[in-house]
């Protein structure tokens, strides 16, 4: 279709007359090569990794035909486990069911794939990107699985209640983000990142409930009654089911949708130039909302498939979502946002996720079935730039555009909002009302709160000791929650600034739920393992990550791939660090890996113009997919090997760790603890304050400008990433050191901290400072959390733990302030020759 | 410095920009390139400033050659420009910008001295009377002063040879003559002035020289004293009549009545403040006035693009103000936006389906949900034919079409259905001749089927040529009303403020240096023989 011109020449204001069908035809070329290459490379990487391919290495030299055919046998049965798994095993044909079972196998596991992946296609489409499929696809699962648990009905009303709920909660759930982008101006790609995480908590949350936890096991549900269970098209040999046919439909409803009806003509014009749509008198904002919900309902269906699928087991589990939702955005890409192509690509991934399970399988090969999830990545990096392959394989400029998606300029969504009617005071200043009348009732009026609250200043063994502090709830409670409703009327008035009426809402929120919780406990709360905690270990890794981000979005790259940058920085250095003997080898290999993803991702946004958000996803895909390949097949089995990284040693600053509370909080760390601080502080000196920082700051805020005065726009936007690479790397590395304890690396050990640090970004308005005050608000969250339930609070941890992101959601809805990024956030810049 | 330019070309895939230009500057000279918007002007500045590389020819200054792989070469060789669209950073302070790419700093870091930027800006704007705060931020500073600091940019560059693209077109008049007294000191200091415009009254007052282009071809010189209808000749390569054809107007009963209106824009500052107007069907109003005089606030509010804080708009008699873009354009209202790339059309929408753009969900074009897409292809063939859209085909993406075509597209959809109000602004802007030619009539035409039109142009040719009543906008509100053929410098002093009587009166007294242009002209009028085209 025609959304998919490129954006480089359009940039540029050269004509871009290339007629469409010869374009789609040889797009198909690239699509077929990115993918074998992709199959070989992932191959490759199981031939290096097996332990008698690199016993042969060692003896390459004196019987270089020993590891030849090794390899080759290594590379052909892997091949061979991939297709007989996914396709056709002619060992295992006797009856039809194993004729045909590896083919339906396929299919089945493909079904929440197409499902979430027309989510993210249909988003594109209407210029959103869509990340929050993971969450949309919780919602649907859980309110499928909540419907067929609960409720007792006859079969085929049954499941389609079951199916409906689905569709509906994530619908609501898509919808959640149409609506802060439509009526705040917060971009998608923050909000649906955070909603994943609430939905992931909040299905937590539920799954504790009574009503809904199984008896006997405290990880899952009880059982979906059958009544709301899929039906099996083949009976119960196979494992395909109805859903299949759901997705097919939706797939043949959203292509009607897309190029037939008004809405798909609404959402596409509204995708492709929403000046011009607003113009023509349609509601861009109804029309984000409207494509948002429709899109979560698509990916609320994924979570149907998987819940009322059998998928686990008939169960609803915590880990039911795995990683659906960013899976889809691979098949999306691959399959070029169209319908029929998101069912194609949807069909693949299913077939490899299938066939890599037997690959796991087979004797000979073992090859963890994560080496998917880079097959899959890889596939789409080649996609995303096509010039790549084009050079790779030497074949004629083949002018096939980047993949067109949302442009993703995060400036852009804050300001092209039509005035709200309900000024933004208003709705901020109720809210806080509304939370300070809340808390008063909630804490303020309750039984507990007439206790005492106990607060020590002081860890064992300090040389002063403070002593503790003791008084009755009640008074501080509701002193503190007449506080937050006086900042709310501030706000409303406007007689104090927006930022410190959250401010002080915040913190007096804090202080009275923190008094409530620790009521009527005799040990009491200790400040300083609070504050201790949450700078250090919690937040030095976001704060790292955090700083990266600050850097990276001032030159104008949006670096989602923080994620990555952590993860692989982390294995890197555990792995290093275990082989060489040297901590500081691993710390050095740690920011080389971060330096690696920062190159990736700087040479394909910047040199390729690939979209920086997709190429970030599709890196942490990557980074996820091969930390935990190798894990699986070299770390964990052989952890004295690879995963023995050794100890840094806590360093107390003389004098100062002494200091009573300040000196254990800031002074007692690792060299990382040291290091952060310098990073934070030279970065915003080296930011606003010098040459280089001004030059950075051009480039990101109007970089036409910066290059009308002779500053080379992306040879800065190169350095400044790669600079920021190795910041994020150093993060990684303070995963497994910044505790000051031996750590190994474990299975996605960044879980999410790339994407808090991201949230730090924007919630400490692209400033270092900033960025540090968010990271240890969000560390000092965490520590909470675990320190009110050894306070025996009643507070589920869940609800604390979900807090951060709910906290950085109503910021980036403008209710602490504004936020305004650099202008050109996101934004490739093409030079003109 | 002595600028020459050789033979110098530039491709844009199959379109010539700039076919084998000859050009020379001599060292303190004001010379003017003029052409008409898309004819190579630009272009061939930014080979000249690094930013585009060329296909063939040399660029020698003082007669050294000199190749130019971007701006920072251009630059350190003495060139200085100022882009018709300012290479401000609008977060960084006046200092900050003027230092940017040559940096004071002290000490190993490169820590920024800011102070010796502060002086240096302060010393320059003296020498130059071009005042300037140097820590005011960019954004809260007028276009006018902004002006300035471009300039400032290129003066602490040192620059020789300074290129000024455009650079009248968003000053008032009274800053016109500002910018023509600066000229003129940086002229008796030496440096050379490439002026780049399309304006032919401007030329006349600056220019030492005058070089014209068309089509990417360098087609003659001339001297300042050229009469003006030569000079629009050479430009367009045919004689033009600069009026547009039009019987009087025979205005009906008001069909949009705007009452006692106030707008704020983004930045919730009030930019349109009190203003009433009213026109009647069958008339054609200009709302005449300097860029951001509230204009634009103005228009979307018309639209329901923004929702206005007090007052009335009524078409027909119904108050619309705050209701929905869609209920309004229901209403019978056709707009065609001031920057049709940016509002006008769907680039990657294929002709046709821009052509429905706003009625797509009209029973004529969709039955329920579903599109009727015969109806639409039908529509699309027959748009093409009466408006004469220069396309491949109406499934072509609409992104492809030139300038004028997309124009012509816009107003094509907007003219096809039947109208009560109509409402252009700056309809003209950046599209050929032929096309504007042929946008005026067609103006003209609606006006004669009792339709109310409202134009907002900041050109003032446009504005004489085609009102029937002129408004002048100035600071928000509406100091003023018109009638058809009223003196340039009447208009031009009171889109600089000046109320109504007084500008009457100063118009008559002295003149302002483009409106001297006019009372030269009009007195060898007779004469035409007098200038000289070579």
């Amino acid at each position: 279709m025609t959304t998919e011109l490129s954006a480089a020449p359009e940039a540029a204001g050269l004509p871009t007359a290339t007629p469409t069908g010869r374009r789609r035809n040889r797009s198909w070329v690239v699509t077929v090569l990115a993918i074998l290459l992709a199959l070989v490379i992932g191959n490759l990487m199981v031939v290096f990794s097996d332990q008698q391919v690199r016993t042969d290495l060692g003896y390459f030299f004196s019987s270089p035909g020993d590891f030849f055919n090794d390899a080759w046998y290594t590379f052909r049965d892997a091949f061979i486990a991939l297709f007989e798994g996914a396709v056709f095993d002619p060992n295992h044909a006797s009856t039809l069911s194993d004729v045909f079972g590896p083919v339906t196998n396929s299919i089945y596991a493909a079904t929440p794939l197409i499902l979430a992946g027309l989510s993210v296609a249909l988003a594109f489409r209407a210029g959103l990107f869509n990340i929050g499929g993971n969450g949309q696809v919780i919602a649907g699962a859980f309110a499928s699985g909540y419907v067929g648990l609960i409720v007792q009905l006859p079969p085929v009303l049954h499941l389609i209640l079951a199916i409906a709920a689905g569709l509906a909660a994530g619908a609501f759930w898509g919808f959640i983000a149409g609506f802060l982008k439509a009526r705040a101006g917060a971009h998608e790609v923050i909000t649906t990142i955070m909603l994943n995480y609430v939905a992931q908590f909040g299905l937590l949350y539920l799954l504790a409930r009574k009503s809904i936890v199984a008896p006997n096991n405290p990880q899952a549900s009880k059982p979906i009654h059958g009544t709301a269970r899929l039906p099996h098209l083949f009976g119960s040999g196979e494992r395909i089911d109805l859903g299949i046919l759901l997705a097919l439909g939706a797939a043949a409803l959203v292509a009607w949708l897309l190029s037939k009806s008004t809405i798909g003509f609404r959402l596409r014009a509204v995708g492709v130039n929403p000046a011009a749509a607003r113009t023509a008198g349609m509601s861009v904002g109804s029309v984000t909302m409207l494509a948002m919900a429709l899109a979560g309902g698509l990916a609320g269906l994924g979570g149907t498939a998987v819940a009322l699928g059998g998928g686990t087991s008939y169960v609803v589990t915590p880990n039911i979502a795995s990683n659906v939702g960013f899976d889809a955005i691979t098949v999306a890409l691959l399959g070029r946002s169209r319908p029929w192509g998101v069912v194609a690509a949807g069909l693949l991934f299913g077939a490899l996720r299938t066939g890599g399970a037997q690959m796991q399988a087979a004797s000979g090969v073992q090859a963890p079935v994560d080496i998917i999830t880079v097959v899959q990545a890889l596939i789409v990096i080649f996609i995303a730039a096509p010039k790549l392959i084009e050079g790779l394989f030497r074949l004629k400029r083949l002018g096939i555009p980047p993949v067109a998606t949302a442009t993703t300029n995060l400036a852009m969504a804050v300001g092209d909002i039509r005035a709200a009617r309900v000024p933004r005071n208003v709705t901020a200043g109720v809210t806080m009302v509304v939370v300070g009348l809340l808390s008063l009732w909630r804490f303020g009026l309750s039984g507990r709160a007439g206790h005492k609250s106990l607060f020590e200043f002081s860890l064992s063994g300090e040389k002063w000791h403070l002593g503790t502090l003791g008084f009755t709830a009640r008074p501080v409670v509701l002193l503190m929650s007449l506080l937050i409703v006086v900042a709310g009327l501030a706000r409303i008035s406007q007689r104090l600034a927006a930022r410190w009426c959250a401010t002080v809402a915040i913190l007096a929120l804090l202080i009275a739920f923190v008094s409530w919780g620790v009521a009527g406990n005799s040990n009491g709360m200790n400040v300083v393992s609070l504050l201790q905690g949450a700078l250090f270990p919690a937040a030095i890794p976001l704060i790292l990550g955090a700083l990266a981000g600050v850097m990276g979005e001032r030159s104008g790259v949006v670096n989602v791939a923080i994620e990555g940058q952590l993860l692989l920085g982390a294995f890197t250095t555990a792995v290093v660090a275990t082989l060489t003997g040297s901590i500081w080898f691993g710390a050095l290999g740690g920011m080389l890996a971060g330096l690696l993803i920062a190159a990736v991702l700087a040479a394909l946004a910047i040199k390729y113009y690939v979209d920086q958000v997709i190429i970030g996803v599709v890196l942490n895909v990557f980074a996820l997919g091969i930390t935990s390949f190798l894990f699986n097949k070299l770390l964990s089995p052989q952890s004295e090997t690879y995963n023995q990284p050794g100890n840094f040693d806590r360093f107390n600053i003389p004098g100062l760790s002494e200091i009573p509370i300040v000196g254990p909080v800031f002074f007692q760390g690792t060299i990382f603890l040291y290091l952060t601080y310098i990073l934070v502080i030279a970065v915003h000196f080296g930011l606003f304050h010098t040459r280089w920082g001004l030059r950075v700051r051009s480039v990101g805020e109007h970089p036409r400008a910066a290059d009308t005065v002779g500053i080379k726009v992306n040879r800065t936007r190169f350095r400044t990433v790669l600079i920021a690479g190795l910041i994020a790397g150093l993060g990684g590395v303070s995963l497994i050191w910044g505790a000051g304890s031996a750590v190994t690396f474990s299975l996605n050990m960044s879980s999410g901290k790339g994407f808090i640090a991201l949230a730090a970004v924007i919630f400490g308005r692209w400033r270092p400072f900033g960025a540090l005050l968010a990271a240890l608000l969000f560390g000092f969250a965490d520590q909470l959390q675990s320190l009110l339930s050894l306070a025996g609070a009643p507070v589920d941890s869940n609800l604390l733990l979900m807090l951060p992101y709910v906290v950085t959601l109503l910021a980036v809805a403008g209710f602490i302030g504004r936020v305004q990024p650099p202008a050109a956030d996101g934004q490739p810049y093409v030079s003109s020759s | 410095m002595r600028l020459e330019l050789q033979q110098i070309t530039k491709r844009f895939g199959p379109l010539v920009a700039n076919d084998a230009i000859d050009l020379v500057v001599e060292e303190g000279e004001i010379h003017a390139l003029l052409g008409e918007n898309g004819a190579g002007k630009s272009t061939l500045m930014n080979v000249l400033y690094g930013l585009y590389q060329p296909d063939g020819g040399q660029i020698l200054l003082d007669g050294r050659p000199h190749t130019f792989a971007g701006p920072g070469d251009a630059l350190s060789a003495g060139i200085g420009m100022v882009h018709q669209h300012f290479m401000l950073v609008p977060v960084f302070t006046v200092a900050e910008n003027v230092m940017l790419g040559h940096e004071w700093t002290s000490g190993p870091l490169g820590r920024l001295d800011r102070k010796t930027a502060r002086t240096r800006v302060g010393e320059l704007s003296e020498r130059y009377g071009l005042d300037v705060d140097p820590d005011a931020l960019v954004s809260d500073l007028p276009v006018g002063v902004q002006q300035r600091v471009e300039i400032l940019k290129a003066l602490l560059g040192e620059a020789k040879v300074l290129i000024l693209d455009e650079p009248t077109a968003v000053l008032t008049p009274q800053e016109i003559d500002d910018l023509i007294r600066v000229m003129n000191e940086l002229r008796s200091a030496g440096t050379s002035i490439v002026f780049i415009t399309h304006k032919l009254r401007e030329v006349k007052a600056i220019a030492d020289r005058i070089t014209v282009i068309r089509r990417g071809k360098v087609v003659g010189s001339a001297e300042p004293s050229a009469s003006e209808a030569e000079l629009a000749a050479m430009m367009v390569g045919r004689d033009v009549s600069l009026v547009v054809d039009k019987a009087p107007a025979r205005p009906t009963a008001a069909l949009l009545e705007v009452r006692d209106l106030r707008v704020s824009d983004d930045r919730g500052q009030r930019t349109v403040d009190g203003v009433s107007f009213s026109v009647a069907g069958g008339e054609i109003v200009a709302l005449a006035g300097v860029q951001g005089n509230g204009q634009e606030e103005l228009v979307e509010a018309l639209l329901g693009l923004r929702i206005p804080s007090a007052g009335a708009i009524l078409i027909e008699g119904t108050d619309t103000a705050g209701d929905s873009v869609d209920d309004i354009l229901g209403r019978g209202v056709g707009f065609v936006p001031e920057d049709r790339q940016h509002d006008g059309i769907v680039g990657g929408f294929t002709v046709a389906e821009n052509l429905v753009l706003d009625v797509y969900h009209t029973p004529a074009y969709s039955r329920g949900l579903s599109l009727r897409l015969d109806r639409i292809a039908a529509n699309a063939r027959e748009r093409v034919e009466e408006f004469d859209i220069r396309t491949p085909s109406t499934e072509a993406p609409a992104a492809t079409l030139s300038g004028g075509n997309q124009q012509k597209l816009v107003v094509a959809r907007e003219m096809s259905r039947p109208l009560k109000v109509f409402v252009a602004s700056q309809p003209t802007r950046g599209v050929d001749v032929g096309a504007q030619e042929f946008i005026h009539r067609r103006i003209v035409t609606e006006r004669d089927s009792g339709t109310a039109v409202v134009i907002v142009s900041t050109e003032l040719d446009e504005v004489l040529g085609l009102a029937d009543r002129i408004l002048v906008m100035y600071r928000g509100k509406i100091i003023g009303e018109l009638p058809p053929g009223s003196s340039r410098d009447e208009v031009g002093l009171m889109m600089a403020g000046v109320p109504a009587e007084q500008a009457a009166a100063e118009a008559a007294e002295h003149h302002s240096a483009l409106g001297e242009q006019d009372a030269a002209t009009e007195a060898t009028a007779t004469d035409e023989s007098e200038g000289s085209v070579r």
